[in-house]
Order: structure tokens, then C-alpha cells, then sequence
């Protein structure tokens, strides 16, 4: 029974994730695209570790249900650390707590980077790609000693796993040469061997294989990179270093005995380094809450999740806020205070990049929503959270055939299939918009008077500015407008600062 | 255990040998058989890939017969993907003629064959290689963009440029503006902008990158035009600014507060003014096919504020009009003549962008719109043509559609417009490619077949700038990329 006690930590890890993160990780597939497509597959396998990110945005899809993807994920896990035994053949299990540790933290530390990483399918990508590792090493191990069949097996592994996994083969190769070193003590044989793979491969794939992936990153290939304009954040890559680190320590030093002094203090350090750098930014988790409450048009939830709100909000909480008394008659504009707190990530986070496409189509502007939509789909890459904003743009805009497009790409996902059906009958049948609670308070906010203008990225006096203006918004609702612009008027300085 | 195997092995040959058959029974329909891309009735060069298309039609089974003459392609649906050997076949023998194409679906248990249409086969060939940018939709943004080649007797498509090569975490890189000497892919150039900007100039066989940004010149080139045989370039310099309508279909706009023109020696590395004219703004230039004319568009615009006023020209965009205008080129003492009209489009309250010459210097294709240069997110934007002979102007109703067409390049033989159109959804750009006969009518277009005659609607790139080329270009990214990381050759400015 005692063997069995490292992976039901595992299953303890399912219960934070799922009582305290639910609405991340709902946000994790929301800002993810799966297509059931052999284009989307293509897409993946232009670049270095393109089979990784497809698996990875595969199972991100399964966040829609929460408890689903995190099931998932501790499957996983438990899964990577029966494997770790097996192929390092580990004394002591509860050693590969520390890289499945590391890998809870490649998820939970994200914070507002949910928005801004480049790299599809990144929840579930050091997951697989270090299973994957762990997996080309058993298989080096398990070949018989004979016919040089190991290192035929290093030069496969290292070549196609390159191709396919990028880094993690290669942190694979470096692993074979260290059991080779190892158990010949000599860094001959099948350790040089592994070197020159490492070496080889990525320069091979940069001339004759891929078109895609500068030559600095070559090497790095299937990491993410936690750059944002032009500043490059190196703390975040820390879990993955870690993460590495503990598993060529498993290569190195397979023989560790299990302890019960060891154990605890395996588990001690685990539990405290997760509490210590898990992302528990309130105002972000209530950010994410509100987006999600304002997507299904739960306005009563999206106001109380503001209204409880422990420290000073971010601008975006108040926007939300606003949006949700905005649309509810704007009846009840006291017993909050505004705020303005910077969101707390290392770079300026605008609010078009996260919630600000959604709020923009609320108030009736959905040329700027589709903008947003399309320059962060471009930059940052597509997600389901895009293309059902780009559906309802196009149906508002009376762009049936647009619609349709991005309508067809959401019936190739797993979970949205439903909503993209019903807008699909709303653009067979437009009449059907007028009635659709989704539509039914942006309709009178639409304006026929074009303006040919730029937000320069300052979203929330945009808005106030548009709507003081809407022939369509009511008195009550121009009331907030110009309750909000005092607020602005009044802490200017403050607001510029941000 | 054996006989299990041959069974197998012989009702796998079986299956891999039947072909599809026409039903014997069938009811014969009136109606058009809904496919996609719309082939039906397009005139097609005889060098031209596949025709691939998909049927968007519930059935239980379909099949489908292309024939021509003697010869015929029977293919299962509802992807219809005939193999390119048998395709160049039935090409041959329908040259000059017609292939039939025929529609036979299986609806509720019964076989109708739906009205049949033509694809029509032109003896002009096309040249091989189309080149393009693919490029999101998008408005300031960019990350991923490639300059390909596509083989149109073929699906082959290889990337010559990739951006993502030069880029950085720290550093984008934008690529734009692809412009080959007379369809030559052996003398082209493109820009890059931002991280290692600049202009790269391929010819015969060397490669430069240029640094034409100068303290005389309002920009680095942008819109270039290669000479058809002098190693000049003609470029326009744009002081160029976006911004967003918020109700308009457009979305974007894409104005220049300032322009000019410019001629840059490829040899000396030299830039000169070519028309600097005081409230003009000049773009889009174009030579003629004996190099003796610069086509180029101008807007008149005169700013109520004593100066150049971005804010203002925003507010009023729409006032902006392009006309059509040349000026002879002496190539010898590589002069310019003064400029002349051309085209008036601002009096019929329209703008004129992108002249183009037929190679045999009797056409002259443009596109239309009610205002502004960057015609590609106009949804009014139309190709028109003028005879340079008689001076009729006409659009080119049967090419055009209700929604975008804009830049458009010409065959080396003058048979074939390839054109960039926003018909199917108004947002993602697709190439387009029209016949134009000798009085230079055009035949209804067809869209760039692809081996998955669906991809068009799936992929979320626009394709831009589509010109056509005799070859492909010999480049690889990597060239191309490590040529991009080196500095630019600084270019000296000759006043006139």
C-alpha cells in the first residue's frame, strides 16, 4: 500500500486545482484552438515540436470542463511518475514528486501570461514532453546491449523525436548519454554519440526541414518563451529548469533510498514551493471569473464577484462592473468604490488584450472587437475565445458569410460545436438575432455615424466618449458614462501612470 | 491463416482497381449542383493544375465525370480530386474546347444528374509560378508572414521568405512589397521592416540587402516597380498612418499623410526624386512594357493647416481621390518628362490605384474604388480597364464581383490577369485568375485550385500581393534570412 502514496498526492492536486483554479483553467481552452482539421495538424508540424503543441492544444480543449482537464492532468502526472520509476528504476518514488511539482507549477504561476504566450497548447506541453522523455529513455533502456542497437536508437530518437517534440527529445538524447556514462563510466560510446545528436539535429531541421524557428531558438524548440515586447522574463522559466534539472538528477542518481525523513521533507518542499510561487492574484481570478459570467450573460454573478472584491480593483473589474450596471439599467451605482490597481504582471497589460475585445462588443462597437480579435489572433495566436467574438461581430455586422467561416472552424472543436450551431441559425434566419439574449442590449447600442478613429489603446475613455455619444444608450446608461469620466477626470495622473 | 491473407490481399487489389461507376438509372435536374470553389464555366489555361472541387450537397454518394472528347475522368465525391497525370490528358484533349462536367448524386436512394457545365480550356498557357505573401487580415499587427511560390501546372508550394527566420522574441520583422523585373524570378526585390529592415535586391545571381532610408526622402521605398530592362527601380515613399472606422464595413484605412516618388540605380546604389509635386501625393508605380512611360497614381490634397496634418487627412479620408498620370523616361539620360493625365477618376468622385500595363502596351488594368489608395479592405474596389488606343474606359464586369477585387498582375503573354478578390467572405483575400482576350474582355474567374479544394475556406491567411512569375525564385528562407541579418548597403541621394 505504502508504494502507492506518492501518487495519491497526485489526486491531492486535482482538489486546488479544481476548488480554487476552475475559472483559469476555463480560461486556459478558452484562449486554446483545437480543429478536428488535417490543416490544423500542418499548421502544428511546420516548426520544431509541432507534434507537441497538437497534442498539447488537444487536451487544453478539455479544460471546458475543469475538473475534466485537471482529472487529465493528474492522470498524467501519476502516469509520468510510474514511468520515472520504471525507466530510472528509482529506489524512491517520491523523488519524482519534485518534477511533477515542477510541471503543476508551469501552469499555476501563469497569471496574465494565459493571454499574452505564444505557444499553443503550453498547459499540457512540459506534461507530455516530459513523459515523452522519460518514455525514449525506457526504450534506450529496455534494448538489448547488442548489435549497436543502442545507438541506433539515439540516433532515431534524437532525429525524429527532434522533429516532432523538439527539446524534449533532445533532453531525452542527453539522458541516454548520461545512463551510457552511467554504466560504462566513459565518455566514449553512445555518450559523445548523444552529443553529436544534440548538435546535429536542430541545425539539420533548421536547413532542411523547417522554415519557421530563428536559429537562437533552435535548441529550444517545444518551450515556451516568456518574452513581451522586447523584454524577456526568465523567472517563469524557472519551473522548467527545475523540472529538467530533477530529471537528469534521476538519470544520475537512480539509487536514492527511500526515507521517511527524506520523504517528508520531499513532500514539505513540494507542498511549500507550490503554495509559494501558485498565482493567487485575486483580482486576476476575479477578472477571469467576470469574463466568464459576462460570456454566458450572467450579469447578477459578474456584479457580485466585483462587489467582493478583497484589495482595490484592477481598471478591468471596474469596466466589468460598469459593463454589468450598464446593461442591468445602471440602477445601482453605489456601495462600490473604483479603482484602479495595476494588474500585477511584469509588463503593462492593456486591456484590449484580455477582456477589452468582449467589452467593446457589449457596447455596441463591434468593428473594435473584431480588430482586437484579429491583431491578437495574429500576434498571439487563435482561440475559441477569438473566433466566437469574430461570429458575432460578423452576425452584428450583417457579414453572414464571414460568420459562416468562423462558425465552420468552431463546429471542428470538441466543446463548442453547440454554440457554433446556434449561431449558425441565427445567420440562416437574422431574425432569430433579435430575440437571442446574446444580441438582444448590444442592438440598440449599435450606431449607423461612422468614425474613422483609433482607442491608441486608452479602451476605457474610448468607451465612455462612444457611449455619452449613443443615440441608443439610455439616460440611466449615459449617467454611468459620465460617472465613470469624473472618475477619470479625478485620478488622471493615476491612470496615465498605468 | 494463408488464405485468409490472400483473401484479404485480393480484396484489397480489388478495391484499390474499381473505379466509380456512372449510374445506369438517373433523373435528370435543372439545378446547378452547389460547389466549391465555383468552377462552373471558367475559362482555364492549359498549363493549369487540377481544378479540384467539393460538393455542398447532402448526399449518400456522389460521382462525377469530366470529359472531354474522347477522354474522361470518372472521380467519387464529394471532393473531387482527379489525378493530375489523367488531368493533363484531358487538358491536351480539350484545348481549345471545353471539359463537361457532370454531377451525378445519390439523394433519399435516387441518382440525379444535376444541370452539367463547362470548364473551359484556353490554348493561351499561363506562366507557371504564382508568388505571394501570406498574411493575416489583420490591421497593425503581425508574426507569422512568408513570401511563397506556388507551381500552377501542380500543387507544389515551397516559402522563400520567412519572417520568423529574422525575428526575435525582442524583435518582429515585417516582409512586404515581393516585385520581379518582367516576371523574372532571378531579379526580384522585397522589403523587410523593423528588426533588420530593409530592401533586399536579388538579380542574376547576387543578392544585396539596401538601406534606402535617407535624410532627403520621406521613407525608405515602398511600392516598387522594376523597369522591364534597365536595372532601375521605381519606388513610391509613403509617410504612411492607419486608423479604424467604427462602424463602417471597411474597418481599416490606410492613408499616407505625405508621398513622393523615387528611381534607385540597382548598380550605383543611387536614389534620385522623380515627382516630389507640392499637394500630391504620389504612389503606385508602374512602367510601361518598352520602359519608355512611369505610370503612377496622384491625389490632389491641399491641407487647410499650414502643415502637414495627420489628424486632418483622417478626417478627411474620403476626400483623398487617386488619378492615373505617366511621364516618358528617357532611358539613356534616365530623364523624366512631365506628368500627364491619364486617367481622371477624381471627377467622377472615384480613385484609381494600382496601373498596370498589358505586355503588349494596349491595356491598361486599375482598380476602382471611391476613395483612398489601399483599396484592399474597400469593399466597393473594382478592376477597370482603359484602352491606351482608343482611350474607352470600362469595368471589368465579367472579372468583378460585389465585393473587393484589387491588386492584379499580368501574364508575360498578356492572355492571363491574376487578381486579389474578397468575393467569397469580404475578409480573407483569395487569388483569382481571368482570361483577357484580344479586345481585352475577361472570361469569368476562377480561384486558385488547391489539392484540398476545402483549404480556402479553413485557412485564416489572406493571400497578398499575388504576381505571376516564368520560374520559381532559387532562394531559401535561410538564405534569404542570413542575407536580412547583415547591415544594408547605405544608398547616396542625387539631387536633380
Amino acid at each position: 500500500m505504502k508504494k502507492w502514496w506518492p501518487y495519491l498526492v497526485i489526486v491531492l492536486l486535482w482538489v486546488p486545482l479544481v476548488v480554487f483554479e476552475s475559472d483559469y483553467l476555463y480560461a486556459l481552452q478558452d484562449q486554446n484552438l483545437f480543429l478536428h482539421t488535417p490543416l490544423f495538424y500542418e499548421q502544428q508540424m511546420v516548426k520544431a515540436g509541432g507534434l507537441l503543441t497538437w497534442i498539447g492544444s488537444y487536451l487544453t480543449q478539455y479544460f471546458y470542463y475543469p475538473m475534466l482537464g485537471a482529472g487529465i492532468l493528474c492522470l498524467l502526472w501519476a502516469f509520468f511518475m510510474w514511468l520515472c520509476k520504471r525507466t530510472f528504476q528509482l529506489a524512491n518514488t517520491w523523488i519524482a514528486l519534485i518534477p511533477v511539482a515542477c510541471m503543476v507549477l508551469t501552469i499555476v504561476t501563469l497569471g496574465y501570461w494565459v493571454y499574452y504566450l505564444k505557444m499553443p497548447g503550453h498547459p499540457f506541453c512540459a506534461t507530455i514532453g516530459s513523459i515523452v522523455t522519460v518514455a525514449l529513455v525506457w526504450g534506450y533502456r529496455a534494448l538489448p546491449r547488442r548489435h549497436h542497437l543502442p545507438s541506433v536508437y539515439i540516433v532515431f530518437a534524437a532525429g525524429l523525436g527532434y522533429m516532432a517534440f523538439g527539446f524534449y527529445a533532445l533532453l531525452a538524447t542527453a539522458l541516454m548519454g548520461v545512463i551510457s556514462w552511467r554504466e560504462n563510466k566513459s565518455f566514449l560510446g553512445d555518450f559523445f554519440l548523444a552529443l553529436t545528436q544534440i548538435i546535429f539535429w536542430p541545425v539539420f531541421g533548421y536547413f532542411r526541414v523547417f522554415h519557421e524557428t530563428n536559429i537562437v531558438n533552435i535548441y529550444w524548440a517545444g518551450l515556451p518563451v516568456f518574452a513581451h515586447q522586447g523584454e524577456r522574463f526568465f523567472a517563469y522559466n524557472m519551473p522548467y529548469v527545475f523540472l529538467f534539472a530533477s530529471m537528469v538528477l534521476m538519470a544520475m542518481k537512480p539509487s536514492i533510498k527511500s526515507r521517511k525523513w527524506l520523504n517528508i521533507t520531499i513532500v514539505a518542499v513540494v507542498a511549500i514551493g507550490l503554495l509559494k510561487f501558485w498565482n493567487k492574484d485575486d483580482n486576476l481570478h476575479r477578472e477571469l471569473s467576470m469574463t466568464r459570467s459576462i460570456e454566458t450573460g450572467q450579469w447578477d454573478k459578474a456584479l457580485k464577484t466585483a462587489k467582493n472584491v478583497k484589495n482595490e480593483p484592477t481598471r478591468l473589474i471596474c469596466m466589468m462592473r460598469n459593463l454589468a450596471l450598464f446593461v442591468q439599467g445602471a440602477k445601482t451605482t453605489n456601495g462600490y468604490r473604483d479603482g484602479a490597481k495595476r494588474p500585477a504582471a511584469p509588463f503593462t497589460i492593456h486591456t484590449v488584450h484580455t477582456a477589452g475585445k468582449l467589452l467593446y462588443l457589449q457596447y455596441g462597437i463591434p468593428n473594435y472587437c473584431y480588430r482586437w480579435c484579429m491583431e491578437d489572433g495574429v500576434e498571439y495566436g487563435w482561440s475559441i475565445e477569438k473566433l466566437k467574438l469574430m461570429t458575432m461581430c460578423s452576425i452584428l455586422n450583417g457579414e453572414e458569410v464571414a460568420a459562416q467561416r468562423y462558425v465552420n472552424l468552431l463546429k471542428k472543436t470538441d466543446f463548442h460545436k453547440k454554440w457554433a450551431m446556434r449561431m449558425e441559425a441565427m445567420i440562416k434566419a437574422p431574425q432569430l438575432v433579435m430575440q437571442a439574449p446574446e444580441f438582444k442590449h448590444i442592438l440598440p447600442l449599435l450606431r449607423d455615424d461612422n468614425f474613422l478613429t483609433a482607442d491608441q489603446s486608452q479602451q476605457e475613455l474610448f468607451l465612455i466618449e462612444h457611449i455619452m455619444s449613443t443615440p441608443g444608450a439610455t439616460l440611466e446608461q449615459r449617467r454611468l458614462a459620465d460617472f465613470t469620466m469624473s472618475y477619470y477626470r479625478n485620478n488622471r495622473q493615476k491612470l496615465v501612470e498605468q | 491463416m494463408k488464405n485468409v491473407l490472400y483473401t484479404l490481399l485480393a480484396l484489397g487489389l480489388l478495391m484499390a482497381c474499381s473505379r466509380p461507376q456512372i449510374p445506369d438509372q438517373y433523373k435528370e435536374s435543372q439545378a446547378e449542383a452547389p460547389i466549391y470553389p465555383d468552377y462552373q464555366e471558367v475559362t482555364i489555361p492549359v498549363n493549369m493544375a487540377p481544378l479540384n472541387f467539393e460538393l455542398l450537397m447532402q448526399s449518400d454518394k456522389s460521382v462525377i465525370r469530366l470529359r472531354a472528347a474522347n477522354e474522361e475522368i470518372i472521380c467519387e465525391g464529394p471532393k473531387v480530386r482527379p489525378d493530375i497525370n489523367d488531368w493533363k490528358g484531358l487538358l491536351e484533349k480539350a484545348k481549345g474546347g471545353a471539359i463537361t462536367v457532370e454531377i451525378f448524386a445519390s439523394i433519399k436512394d435516387q441518382w440525379v444528374r444535376f444541370k452539367p457545365f463547362n470548364i473551359y480550356v484556353s490554348a493561351d498557357p499561363i506562366d507557371p509560378w504564382l508568388s505571394y505573401r501570406l498574411i493575416s487580415p489583420s490591421y497593425v499587427s503581425y508574426e507569422e508572414l512568408t513570401l511563397n511560390q506556388r507551381c500552377l501546372e501542380n500543387f507544389d508550394e515551397q516559402v522563400f521568405v520567412d519572417n520568423m527566420l529574422c525575428s526575435t522574441e525582442s524583435g518582429g520583422q515585417c516582409v512586404n512589397c515581393h516585385s520581379y523585373q518582367q516576371g523574372n524570378p532571378n531579379r526580384m526585390q522585397f522589403h523587410a521592416r523593423q528588426t533588420h529592415g530593409g530592401t533586399l535586391i536579388a538579380y542574376d545571381g547576387t543578392i544585396e540587402k539596401i538601406d534606402m532610408r535617407h535624410d532627403s526622402l520621406l521613407s525608405a521605398g515602398v511600392y516598387p516597380a522594376w523597369h522591364p530592362t534597365e536595372k532601375l527601380i521605381a519606388y513610391s515613399t509613403n509617410m504612411t498612418m492607419q486608423a479604424f472606422h467604427t462602424a463602417a464595413p471597411e474597418k481599416i484605412e490606410v492613408l499616407d499623410s505625405e508621398s513622393d516618388l523615387i528611381l534607385y540605380d540597382v548598380d550605383k546604389h543611387e536614389v534620385t526624386t522623380i515627382e516630389q509635386a507640392p499637394n500630391e501625393l504620389e504612389i503606385f508605380p508602374a512602367w510601361s512594357p518598352d520602359g519608355k512611360w512611369l505610370y503612377f497614381c496622384s491625389a490632389h490634397f491641399v491641407y487647410q493647416s499650414d502643415s502637414v496634418d495627420r489628424s486632418e487627412i483622417t478626417m478627411r479620408a474620403n476626400e483623398v481621390k487617386y488619378n492615373i498620370y505617366r511621364k516618358s523616361f528617357d532611358a539613356k539620360t534616365r530623364q523624366f518628362g512631365k506628368r500627364e493625365m491619364v486617367f481622371c477618376a477624381d471627377t467622377l468622385g472615384q480613385s484609381a490605384t494600382f496601373p498596370r500595363i498589358s505586355p503588349d502596351g494596349r491595356w491598361l488594368l486599375f482598380t476602382l474604388g471611391h476613395w483612398g489608395c489601399f483599396h484592399i479592405w474597400h469593399h466597393d474596389a473594382d478592376l477597370w480597364m482603359k484602352d491606351l488606343k482608343t482611350g474607352n474606359v470600362f469595368a471589368m464586369d465579367e472579372i468583378n464581383s460585389d465585393d473587393t477585387e484589387s491588386y492584379h498582375s499580368w501574364s508575360s503573354n498578356g492572355r492571363w490577369v491574376v487578381f486579389s478578390s474578397r468575393r467569397y467572405d469580404g475578409v480573407f483575400t483569395r487569388p483569382f485568375i481571368a482570361h483577357i482576350d484580344a479586345e481585352g474582355h475577361g472570361s469569368k474567374p476562377f480561384e486558385l485550385p488547391a489539392e484540398n479544394p476545402d483549404l480556402h475556406r479553413q485557412f485564416l491567411k489572406s493571400y497578398n500581393v499575388p504576381e505571376l512569375m516564368k520560374g520559381p525564385v532559387e532562394l531559401t528562407p535561410q538564405q534569404v534570412a542570413s542575407k536580412l541579418k547583415d547591415d544594408g548597403k547605405p544608398v547616396t541621394y542625387k539631387s536633380k
